[in-house]
């Protein structure tokens, strides 16, 4: 991977601002031209290096719901079970796991009773149990590999904050947001002045455009605008999801710790399912490596010291779907 | 050829390459249209229309419009009448003179005059094709499309795609929007529409609000152009519409040598051939169409456009080593002159016939287009003859 792409997805990963030329902005920060950093985005976006570039909507603040979903399909109907669950829309990404649960995958609908419908439905055209984990709480989320010393990436990881969103936030979505939201799914469009390409789609001027995507920023119903990249094009090849049986009264304090070490990029307290599932904190841990992920985990074991009671780690051995959260055009707002 | 219009157009060489790059087709279906092509470009709403408005002064952009799917559209035929020399360019004339013909070309055949002929459907098309008979006073040998191998527009769209917004596919700004069922135009002012549009739109800021004045002006009632785009966007969606963009002329964008190279294949091999032709990626079109025995032997159909008679020939010698087909007669059949080149006229002449009150009140979106197009009560035989 060429050093200059890495310095883009390393800086993108982080956020994109809201101004008139942002592309402009963010090349003369990395020291490139304008016209050169929106090639090479259009390059890795083509390519699949980066699975997505834009705005990143919560769910949650959307008036939507998400949740990971598991299931044991054993070897000879996996073909059978993941064309089934691909085939559902709500199905954002689903990976194949090495573990007797063999299939993790994230169902995002746009009302919370939809998850329920979904799940039975997987149950019934699959014949297999779904276990549901939604999250109890979060505490970190965000995938900040590190693929290039960039002098400002404490600032620009500190700078990231995670907001809560507010509950006020999804009603406050007006019929003029659901449409930005709709048209910026797909990613930002790649022009110079890309509010005001999408100011022309939509007919509203591009400081409201601008203005909107800053609320939405600062309501937590956008994340960040930003690159996601796709973490086995870049080498991590290795991505473990760590889970750990810690006492319920603790794990709100040891998962905000974990969610502070640099190499978790999402930390979350979700429900346990005796006795198949006794695991009731969850990290995802990236490397490229396996002795290198091994080596995060000896830390995050060393930081719960007594608490700990099990531990497992599963790593995704396959990507089977992955795409964004999505709303749908046809639907009117809620 | 690049150097040419490169050149031409030394003013901003690399705007004209981007909106041929990318705007033949994925035009953008928004109030205005050329400001957000400006923006993908990083360029001016005005020097856009500028660039636009010189193309088509030059003749290389033939208009900026939709290209309908001819299956869907209407019913079209290939048509080519043997003539002698001297008479050609008054018969050729004679054949211009009807709305109906979209293409018109000379050859170099015995068969020296070929054009395409679109209608609303199969009754009009031959009762047409019998008058031209009687008027040109030569047979005219009817070849329609049997089966299509390739068409090369890229991109098709035929399925309601359920991602909205810009997207990277192709590397190219392609933007795919929601249809709003209830904006749909009326059957009345669909039909309108799909008569005005077949000239291109305008080189003006909001060129779809000035259909819908000009639709307004036709229906005596407000329509908005909001419900202009919607239309279109389905259209385009629901693949009656194959592409929407600028339209160019091949022989002035330097593709100045084309051939209709024809072919005598075996009915058992030829959807193997079109396939092959088609992966070849030599030639712009090839379709299958009927022998007509004893006066014309062939049966599958290729356009190649190239800059010059021998980069033509060597495509035509290339695709024959290739797939093992120097057995099979082929006629190569130069262009020598181009009469007429415009979008199809799916929708006959005379609309008097059509009764406002008949069709107008329909609120329904989802209408069946080809038959929203050509209403049954329209009298044919009458539109026919009102036209000549």
């Amino acid at each position: 991977m060429d050093r200059l792409n890495l310095k883009i997805i390393q800086r993108l990963q982080f956020g994109f601002p809201v101004c008139e030329y942002p592309y402009a902005r963010v090349a003369h920060e990395l020291g490139l031209s304008e016209s050169d950093l929106i090639e090479r985005l259009d390059q890795l976006l083509y390519s699949k290096v980066l699975t997505r570039f834009g705005p990143m909507y919560q769910a949650e603040a959307l008036g939507g719901a998400l949740s990971l979903m598991a299931m044991s399909v054993p070897k000879e109907d996996f073909k059978r079970v993941t064309k089934i669950v691909n085939g559902f829309a709500e199905v954002a990404h689903n990976y194949e796991r090495n573990h007797q649960l063999n299939m993790w995958f994230v169902v995002a609908t746009e009302v919370p009773e939809q998850l329920d419908t979904v799940l039975a439905k997987i149950e019934q055209q699959s014949g297999y149990r779904v276990f549901n984990m939604p999250k109890l709480e979060e505490f970190f989320v965000g995938l900040y590999l590190e693929l290039y010393p960039l002098s400002n990436t404490p600032e620009l990881r500190a700078s990231v904050l995670d907001t809560d969103v507010h509950e006020a936030a999804r009603q406050s979505l007006s019929a003029l947001d659901r449409q930005l939201i709709i048209h910026t799914q797909e990613g930002l469009p790649l022009a110079p002045r890309p509010y005001h390409v999408l100011s022309l789609i939509l007919n509203i001027s591009a400081d409201e455009i601008m203005a909107r995507l800053e609320k939405m920023l600062s309501m937590g119903v956008i994340r960040r605008i930003a690159a996601v990249p796709n973490h086995y094009k870049l080498g991590y090849r290795n991505n473990g999801m760590t889970v750990w049986d810690v006492s319920d009264e603790q794990v709100r304090e040891l998962g905000k710790k974990i969610g502070n070490l640099p190499f978790v990029s999402h930390c979350y307290h979700r429900p346990r399912h005796l006795p198949e599932w006794r695991y009731n904190l969850f990290a995802m841990v990236h490397g490229k490596s396996k002795p290198e992920v091994e080596g995060y985990i000896d830390r995050i074991r060393m930081l719960l010291g007594s608490a700990l009671q099990a531990q497992d780690v599963l790593y995704s051995t396959r990507i089977l779907k992955k795409t964004g959260l999505r709303l749908d055009a046809n639907r009117s707002a809620a | 050829m690049r150097e040419q219009i490169l050149k031409i157009n030394a003013r901003s060489p690399l705007l004209v390459e981007a909106l041929l790059r990318h705007f033949q087709r994925n035009f953008p279906l928004v109030s205005k249209p050329y400001a957000y092509i400006a923006e993908c470009l990083d360029s001016s709403e005005a020097e856009v229309l500028s660039q636009l408005d010189q193309l088509s002064q030059q003749q290389m952009l033939t208009r900026v419009g939709p290209v309908f799917d001819h299956r869907r559209a209407g019913a079209s035929l290939l048509a080519a009448v043997s003539v002698p020399e001297s008479e050609k360019d008054t018969i050729a004339t004679k054949i211009n003179v009807y709305p109906e013909v979209n293409h018109n070309y000379a050859r170099a055949h015995h068969f020296n005059l070929w054009f395409v002929v679109t209608a609303p459907d199969q009754t009009y098309l031959d009762q047409l094709l019998e008058q031209m008979e009687r008027d040109l006073g030569y047979p005219i040998l009817r070849l329609p499309m049997l089966k299509s191998y390739h068409i090369d527009l890229g991109f098709q769209l035929h399925k309601a795609p359920e991602k909205h917004g810009f997207q990277y596919r192709d590397r190219s700004f392609v933007l795919i929007q929601p249809v709003n069922q209830k904006a749909l135009l009326a059957a009345f002012d669909q039909h309108h529409l799909r008569i005005l549009i077949q000239e291109g739109i305008a080189l003006v800021e909001r060129p779809f609000a000035l259909l819908a004045s000009q639709l307004s002006a036709k229906s005596g009632r407000q329509i908005t152009e909001e419900s202009v785009l919607h239309t279109l966007r389905h259209w385009q969606q629901t693949g009656l519409i194959k592409r929407f963009g600028l339209i160019t002329n091949h022989y002035r964008m330097g593709y100045r040598s084309s051939a209709m190279v024809v072919w005598d294949i075996p009915d058992d091999r030829i959807d193997q051939v079109g396939a092959q032709f088609k992966s070849s990626g030599l030639l712009s079109l090839c379709y299958q169409r009927p022998r007509r025995l004893p006066e014309w032997p062939y049966n599958l159909f290729c356009m190649i456009h190239s800059q010059d008679r021998a980069s033509v020939i060597g495509c035509v010698e290339q695709l024959q080593a290739r797939f093992g087909l120097a057995r099979f007669q082929k006629e190569l059949l130069f262009t020598t002159h181009q009469y007429k080149q415009k979008g199809g006229v799916y929708t006959g002449q005379d609309l008097r016939k059509f009764g406002v009150d008949q069709s107008h009140t329909s609120s329904s979106g989802m209408a069946n287009l080809p038959q929203l197009m050509f209403p049954e009560q329209a009298n044919r035989e009458e539109r026919f003859n009102g036209q000549t």
